[in-house]
């Protein structure tokens, strides 16, 4: 069984009207994140969030992640279906014994191997963008320009430590959630709203959480 | 699950995530934001980070990123259930037959 078929249309349409308003609420944050890392920045938090609002170059490189996001989700979920099968938990969602959580570990990191591929090239040409604004004047004419002056292999430029980080990401964002979910059952917070969805409910009402990262 | 349980559990799940990989995530910045004219290793781009800023420059930017983490997933719900429950609305009107 796979997450994605068992979904329907709607449900499909509302999250990805989730996905696109959580990327455009959360962009600005994330082109000051990328500021701060990169090696010429200095200053707090406040001198460098001014500097991003002053220089009126917030969004670029934001259709990197609009354009990725719902490919990535889809194919997040349909490996975790399988990533789960792969290393002995059941199909259905949740049912980790307690000696189980390498396991959740396990199928969540190996998510990240289909998941770097695609998410590789869409990171460059959006840090391209969020740390060169002035070179570029989008994605598409971005992805033109790399592709032609350094060849297609530089999109892939940053794919081992990007794979490393997606790993230690997905491995830790599915066994939080998973083992969080599992307490708050255990304290009876939680059952409601996954009761009519039956079926692959568990893995159904993870759908929109992953979407965190991009 | 209701919506309020499931928002926070995904933006802890996503905030820890955050915090755990947030080196790596620094690195790979060094990388893929460095002009493409020098080609940069994920290890030289750890070394320079190290040399330039110390142990705290792999965590510059973590703040706004587990923020960041936050207000994704606490919107990610409530957008999700408004917008499924506006389709079915749609749908419903359209459909006499609906039981």
């Amino acid at each position: 069984m796979s997450a994605p078929a068992s979904l329907g249309a709607k449900e499909a349409v509302a999250g990805a009207a989730a996905g696109v308003t959580g990327t455009l609420l959360g962009f600005p944050l994330d082109t000051l994140k990328s500021r701060m890392q990169s090696a010429g920045s200095s200053g707090g938090l406040l001198h460098n969030a001014a500097a991003v609002a002053r220089s009126g170059t917030v969004y670029r490189g934001v259709s990197s992640p609009l354009l990725s996001m719902t490919l990535l989700n889809t194919i997040s979920f349909a490996t975790y279906a399988r990533t789960r099968d792969l290393v002995g938990l059941p199909a259905s969602g949740g049912g980790a014994g307690d000696d189980a959580w390498w396991r959740v570990a396990a199928a969540g990191s190996l998510v990240a191997v289909p998941v770097t591929v695609v998410s590789t090239p869409f990171e460059l040409l959006k840090l391209q963008q969020q740390l060169a604004p002035a070179r570029y004047s989008g994605s598409a004419a971005a992805a033109v320009s790399v592709v032609r002056t350094h060849g297609i292999s530089a999109l892939f430029r940053g794919m081992g430590v990007n794979f490393t980080r997606e790993a230690v990401f997905l491995g830790c964002y599915f066994t939080a959630y998973e083992r969080i979910r599992v307490q708050l059952q255990a304290h009876g917070v939680a059952e409601g709203a996954a009761v009519p969805v039956a079926g692959g409910a568990s893995l159904h009402c993870l759908r929109p959480g992953v979407l965190l990262d991009s | 699950m209701n919506s309020p349980a499931r928002t926070r559990i995904s933006g802890i799940s996503g905030a820890c995530s955050w915090l755990l990989s947030f080196p790596l995530d620094t690195v790979k910045t060094g990388v893929q934001g460095a002009p493409l004219t020098t080609r940069v290793s994920a290890q030289e781009a750890a070394v320079a980070l190290l040399r330039a800023k110390g142990l705290a420059g792999l965590y510059r930017g973590a703040l706004p990123s587990v923020l960041r983490a936050f207000l994704v997933s606490g919107t990610r719900f409530s957008t999700y259930e408004c917008a499924l429950a506006l389709l079915r609305r749609t749908d419903d009107a359209a459909t006499p037959l609906a039981i």
